[in-house]
């Protein structure tokens, strides 16, 4: 035998020999037992945890009530019983200390209805989150109690994992463990700190004693004036000094109202090595580091394509984003504001003609599809999520299209082929969806018109049909057709749904130059005008009946918008009737129904 | 608690050898509970003990490596140098087996694991299988290669220079 490995062997025997008193052993495993005891019981997703502390809560509540009251009644504009209130610089310095934490995050956001007919929206989200100075950052999401969702920023690894356990796949890729101090437990107070904030005195919560520092949206000064209202309530445990519980109620630019809530806060909980080893089962697969940004995106214009917003802060910039004019007006090299159709349509012939030599730029949808699939994947469980969801994030995401841009930018494009994949994905599911197919629609059109610009050898400017286009808005809109007339009966009559498709139809049928169908649609039309209650509409159908039989275009509109004169509104030009566009266009039936 | 109650005085038994000080293993062991009654894992073990045994050699391993080294002043020395010689042997050997742990803390866990229990707890490779859920002639031949890992690092900090440092108190 080596004589180092001896030695070695040697000095491990010795190492069994070491011995702790019996009474000490004793008493070490009395003060575990009590440690247990005084823990709360939080597994991972455990449904008998939140039961246990709603137990908890209700045995608490009796002398919480009272002092609550006792503590109320001594207690004057936040001044304790004694006088004292916590002082920050104490806060600062107790969590400045900690090493380690981890806390619960409950997320609710609330979506205003964008049109009175639309559901409204309500996404919850559920996390837990370990910070640990040695080891990094991991978040766990819940989705109806099961962990859905894990994401691990490392510090040793200078590694971050994102894994789905819907999806059964994860990412993994570099990470600058630098910015790790970007996690740190400071971060949780630091808005409060460098705010104007009222100290609203003390109260108990679950038996501690906490004392409350509130934020409104005018004491806010972080926040850039982004907010419409934010208001956030910080109680800090008047015996640790440490966060005990955050409630936060914001809404940014119209979006939604969000409550957000951290609370059940473990300061300096042990955490070793393994606890940030990121599991991943052996049948997940790993997605490549998607090369969406790098390829599709021109790197003076390109605005990054990063979903992570719709996790982190939901989908409120979607809606709303003033610098949509600016970028504009920046993208098409010109004030867009000079342009009225009325009375310069030159000038809007060349925009549209910009407008389709930047389209033309984009990467084809078919080829980028996958990955933008796998974009949508890593920010949002749409398998999760209903149809109509879907619908409303992908109206969103159109909505976001044309505020950076639409069809004049660069980089828009990745939103509307978002909004795409996820009508895609919502007619995959359910086919004979008269709403999903429009929405489907919509979305395509959003992206490419029906209707090229472009200039012929003497500079003149041309039109020339989409044809692919023409064809794939028909095959969709037939299929909505016969689905709309196969529920037509006795009860159920023909309306407005019908006359709107029916009309897109003939449109696309003289778009191909299939004049015998789109007079036979005509015919439909007519028919069926009684029924459905359309007659008003009569006049101008039957002018397009000639029009046709000459094979001539048809020229009729049956929606109006409500900026329909505005200079914005070019941009939505070059669709079939019954396009949208973003919600502020307001499209809306021309007539009302007899 | 059954688990504590059953088990708490080898684990903390095996804390104290690791860490070689009662207070220290006193609080793992709290830590320990703690950590095992608020996750989910150890529901989910086939073997509970064992699950808590892994749980708690990572602590105790955890926490020498974590831990900083107190570097003797010239003072102590001094004055350490004026105790009687068999003090100084005292000091010399807990040095040797504080090198020893700090050493096999380095190890990967199922190396350090093998080498404790067959060396320390004086178990045999098919009682260690039982323990780690692993087959006794895979643990023989990493227990071997074990042995030769920890070899090279206690050699080469043996054969480094003598510093003026000190017991790493615990």
């Amino acid at each position: 035998m080596h004589k180092d490995e001896k030695y070695i062997i040697d000095c491990l025997n010795e190492i069994g020999n070491f011995e702790i008193s019996d009474q000490k052993a004793r008493a070490n495993i009395e003060n575990a037992k009590q440690a247990i005891l005084n823990t709360p019981i939080q597994s991972t997703g455990d449904k008998k945890w939140s039961k246990l502390m709603k137990l908890n809560l209700t045995k608490m509540a009796a002398a919480a009530v009272i002092l609550i009251a006792l503590i109320i009644t001594f207690n004057h504009n936040g001044v304790s019983p004694d006088g004292a209130t916590i002082a920050w610089a104490d806060v600062f310095t107790k969590i400045g200390n900690i090493e380690s934490y981890s806390y619960k995050e409950y997320r609710t956001e609330t979506h205003e209805r964008l049109k009175p007919e639309s559901a409204e929206i309500k996404l919850k989200y559920i996390k837990e989150k370990y910070y640990s100075k040695e080891f990094g950052k991991k978040t766990e999401s819940y989705h109806d109690d099961n962990l859905s969702g894990q994401s691990y920023f490392l510090r040793q690894t200078n590694k971050f994992y994102v894994i789905s356990h819907l999806m059964n796949h994860y990412r993994q890729e570099d990470w600058d463990s630098d910015s790790m101090d970007w996690f740190a437990p400071r971060y949780i107070i630091d808005n409060y700190s460098k705010s104007e904030h009222l100290n609203i005195g003390r109260k108990v919560i679950d038996g501690n004693v906490v004392e409350g520092i509130h934020l409104s949206s005018s004491a806010n000064n972080n926040s850039k004036n982004r907010y419409d209202y934010y208001e956030s309530t910080l109680w800090i445990d008047v015996k640790t000094e440490l966060p005990f519980l955050v409630e936060t109620n914001y809404k940014i630019n119209n979006g939604p109202v969000v409550n957000y809530v951290m609370c059940e806060f473990q300061w300096n909980p042990v955490f070793t090595a393994k606890d940030f080893t990121p599991v991943i089962p052996d049948n997940y697969h790993l997605i490549k580091k998607s090369s969406v940004k790098k390829n599709l995106a021109k790197p003076q214009k390109v605005e990054p394509l990063d979903l992570s917003y719709l996790d982190e802060i939901g989908l409120t910039y979607l809606i709303y984003d003033n610098s949509a004019s600016e970028k504009i007006e920046t993208l098409a090299n010109t004030d867009i504001r000079e342009f009225m159709p009325s009375n310069n349509t030159d000038k809007l012939e060349e925009l549209l003609l910009d407008q389709d030599r930047i389209q033309q730029q984009w990467p084809k949808y078919h080829t980028v599809r996958q990955d933008i699939l796998e974009q949508i994947q890593l920010a949002i469980d749409y398998e999760s999520l209903p149809e109509t969801e879907l619908l409303y994030i992908a109206q969103l995401l159109r909505d976001k299209f044309w505020m950076v841009g639409g069809l004049l930018s660069h980089e828009s494009y990745q939103y509307g082929y978002m909004a795409r994949v996820l009508c895609e994905i919502a007619y995959e599911r359910d086919q004979h969806n008269a709403d999903i197919i429009d929405e489907l629609v919509e979305s395509i059109q959003t992206l490419e018109p029906t209707v090229y610009t472009s200039l012929d050898d003497k500079g003149n400017f041309i039109r020339t049909k989409n044809i692919m286009l023409n064809k794939e808005l028909l095959e969709l809109k037939t299929k909505q057709f016969n689905i709309l007339v196969g529920k037509i009966n006795n009860e159920t009559p023909p309306c407005w749904q019908h006359f709107a498709c029916a009309n897109d139809l003939v449109q696309l049928y003289q778009n191909l130059d299939n004049y015998e169908s789109a007079l036979s649609t005509v015919d439909w039309i007519i028919e069926n005008a009684d029924a459905g209650g359309w007659n008003n509409f009569l006049p101008d159908i039957k002018k397009t009946q000639t029009q046709l039989l000459n094979h001539k275009g048809f020229n009729s509109s049956i929606y109006k918008s409500y900026n329909q004169m505005d200079t914005e509104d070019f941009r939505y030009l070059r669709t079939i009737k019954s396009f949208k566009g973003p919600s502020w266009r307001g499209r809306y039936p021309k007539y009302k129904l007899n | 608690m059954n688990l504590l109650d059953e088990h708490g005085s080898s684990l903390h038994r095996m804390l104290g050898r690791i860490t070689r000080c009662e207070h220290t293993a006193g609080d793992l062991l709290q830590d320990l509970f703690v950590k095992l009654v608020s996750t989910k894992g150890i529901e989910k073990a086939d073997n509970p003990y064992a699950y808590a045994w892994r749980s708690a050699a990572n602590l105790a391993f955890d926490w020498r490596r974590k831990r900083k080294i107190q570097t003797v002043t010239l003072d102590n020395a001094a004055e350490i140098c004026d105790q009687s010689s068999s003090v100084i042997d005292k000091i010399i050997k807990n040095e040797q087996l504080e090198h020893v742990l700090d050493s096999i803390s380095g190890l990967k866990e199922l190396d350090r694991n093998v080498i404790y229990l067959h060396y320390v707890e004086q178990l045999t490779y098919d009682q260690i299988a039982v323990r780690l859920d692993k087959k006794a002639s895979h643990l023989r031949s990493t227990c071997s290669k074990a042995i030769a890992k920890l070899r090279d690092i206690v050699s080469k900090i043996n054969s480094t220079p003598i510093k003026k440092e000190g017991s790493k108190s615990a």
